[in-house]
């Protein structure tokens, strides 16, 4: 055979090896998380691979779990926030609409409101989670105040642009690019470990720039 | 997650993004639940979008209907354009008249003549006496004999199993009409082609139909070529109608040595010839002869 032409939006990358990660990303003219692979993944769910399932746990269950957890403060209920975010994504695939987002925004926003309503059901919860959750409902209350009252991508972007340089390189690679934590690692040549910190410290600072200017907008 | 299934902002990708920093690795026993789950939520295998299904005859309606809209819409300079094989569209059609009155007759007598007729040369008489006539009459004729179809599976349940033998080849009469439907939308496709119409793939629950009935021709076809126990492949038809297939690589083969992503659509066209083996747009991981041996093998399929 001469040719088998890969289609250009069939490009995936290996979760497991991030590797290939291509050239560097524009970091001026993308609104959003940009990701083929992604879509080229759902479109195999939708066909009923569970190869592709597969491949988007190894690639977002890691974030999906951790986010979960910091976010109820639980890891048995972050489990179950990470099998139901995956298992309905399983099952209804054709609900993601790659036309309006990335599929790790698909995934965090479900895990979000999975995450509250499991912990709103959970009445055998510790004060101490209550609190946690508290907290964290209140910083996800502002952000949703932030989303309501301002023009975001702007907003992001100019938060972004504030962080000290190799923190804003870390965000950009995410948020702009749609890498994974290991992907970014490969691709600055860092740790995983420090692709992870350097993400850590930027979301402090955004989290510490937003929050005051969400509640002067509210 | 709800019906409307919300889809993210900007904040959230943001927050998406953020949660990197917070990535921690799943146990595998957790990895394990949440495919376990999945997979009772939802077999494999197929399209999360397929919609009701329709019998093979109805597809078939479906397929013809399209045709003769298209024949409706063309002009005469577009009857005359030429389209396959050295036929005009109206020598095409032509053809099509003489398959489906040796397809009445097989449903007639299937113990007849035209059970081993080979599929084209036995057309030619009919194709050739096209040229020169109104195209109308071509088209009436045509008509006339899709009626003349109808009128013969009057007896016949949607989805028969019982076996035609119809230009040598012998199937059960609910994957025949599956066939013939691939035939009617193929040669659509050949007409746009010529007189320069956009093509127009058939609908998910035809296309389904169809992948369904090309998959399960494959494993035979594979047989005769590709040796017991050799390595599996995987293929994954995305868009419409598509679904996840697996060779039965037999006893000692590798679990998977070739994995195929590609359009549903597509891969019917390679069924029906349409598409070259050799320029077949599809993702391929693994053994790429694999690929290479199923692709030359789907493509013989054709009846032509």
């Amino acid at each position: 055979m001469q040719t088998l032409v890969a289609k250009r939006g069939a490009a995936r990358r290996d979760p497991a090896a991030c590797a290939d990660l291509g050239q560097p990303i524009g970091r001026t003219d993308i609104v959003r998380a940009v990701d083929s692979g992604d879509s080229a993944l759902v479109a195999r769910i939708v066909a009923g691979d569970e190869e592709a399932l597969g491949e988007v746990w190894e690639r977002h269950g890691p974030a999906v779990f951790g986010h979960a957890r910091r976010l109820t403060g639980s890891a048995s209920i972050a489990e179950d926030v990470a099998q139901e975010v995956f298992v309905s994504l399983w099952a209804h695939p054709e609900r993601f609409d790659p036309g309006r987002g990335s599929l790790r925004g698909y995934l965090g926003v479900h895990a979000r409101r999975r995450a509250i309503d499991l912990l709103r059901q959970d009445s055998r919860r510790s004060t101490r989670e209550k609190r946690h959750f508290t907290m964290n409902e209140r910083r996800e209350q502002v952000a949703d105040g932030i989303e309501d009252a301002l023009e975001l991508s702007g907003t992001v972007r100019g938060a972004i642009a504030r962080l000290p340089r190799d923190q804003r390189e870390a965000v950009e690679l995410a948020y702009f690019g749609g890498l994974t934590h290991c992907e970014i690692a490969a691709r600055l040549g860092i740790p995983e470990g420090t692709a992870k910190s350097r993400l850590r410290l930027a979301q402090a600072k955004l989290r510490s720039w937003l929050e005051p200017v969400a509640q002067g907008a509210s | 997650m709800s019906e409307t299934a919300p889809q993210p902002g900007p904040l959230d990708e943001l927050r998406a993004a953020l949660a990197e920093g917070d990535a921690e690795r799943p146990s595998d026993a957790l990895s394990a639940s949440v495919l376990a789950a999945a997979l009772e939520a939802r077999a494999p295998g197929r399209s999360s979008t397929d919609g009701p299904p329709i019998t093979p005859f109805e597809a078939f309606e479906v397929a013809a209907a399209s045709l003769d809209a298209v024949l409706a819409s063309l002009s005469d300079a577009e009857w005359r354009t030429p389209a396959l094989r050295g036929l005009d569209v109206q020598g095409l059609v032509g053809h099509l008249i003489g398959v489906e009155l040796a397809f009445a007759n097989a449903l007639d007598d299937p113990e007849g003549p035209q059970g081993g007729a080979d599929h084209v040369a036995s057309t030619d008489p009919l194709a050739l006496a096209q040229g020169g006539r109104p195209p109308a009459e071509t088209r009436r004729d045509w008509q006339a004999a899709l009626e003349l179809t109808r009128s013969r599976l009057g007896g016949h349940a949607p989805t028969s199993s019982e076996v035609v033998p119809f230009h040598g080849i012998r199937l059960p009469l609910g994957v025949l009409m599956v066939v013939r439907t691939f035939e009617l939308w193929t040669h659509e496709e050949d007409i746009r082609r010529a007189v320069g119409r956009p093509l127009d793939p058939p609908g998910a629950a035809s296309l389904r139909l169809m992948t369904d009935v090309a998959c399960g021709l494959l494993p035979g076809v594979l047989s005769r070529s590709v040796p017991v126990g050799a390595p599996t492949t995987r293929l994954v038809l995305t868009g419409p109608g598509g679904r996840t297939w697996m060779s039965a690589g037999g006893p000692g083969a590798d679990p998977v040595a070739t994995r195929i992503v590609m359009d549903a659509v597509h891969f019917c066209r390679l069924v029906a010839n349409r598409v070259d083996p050799e320029a077949v747009e599809a993702e391929v991981r693994g053994d790429r002869s694999g690929a290479e041996t199923l692709f030359a093998v789907a493509a013989g399929l054709a009846l032509d």
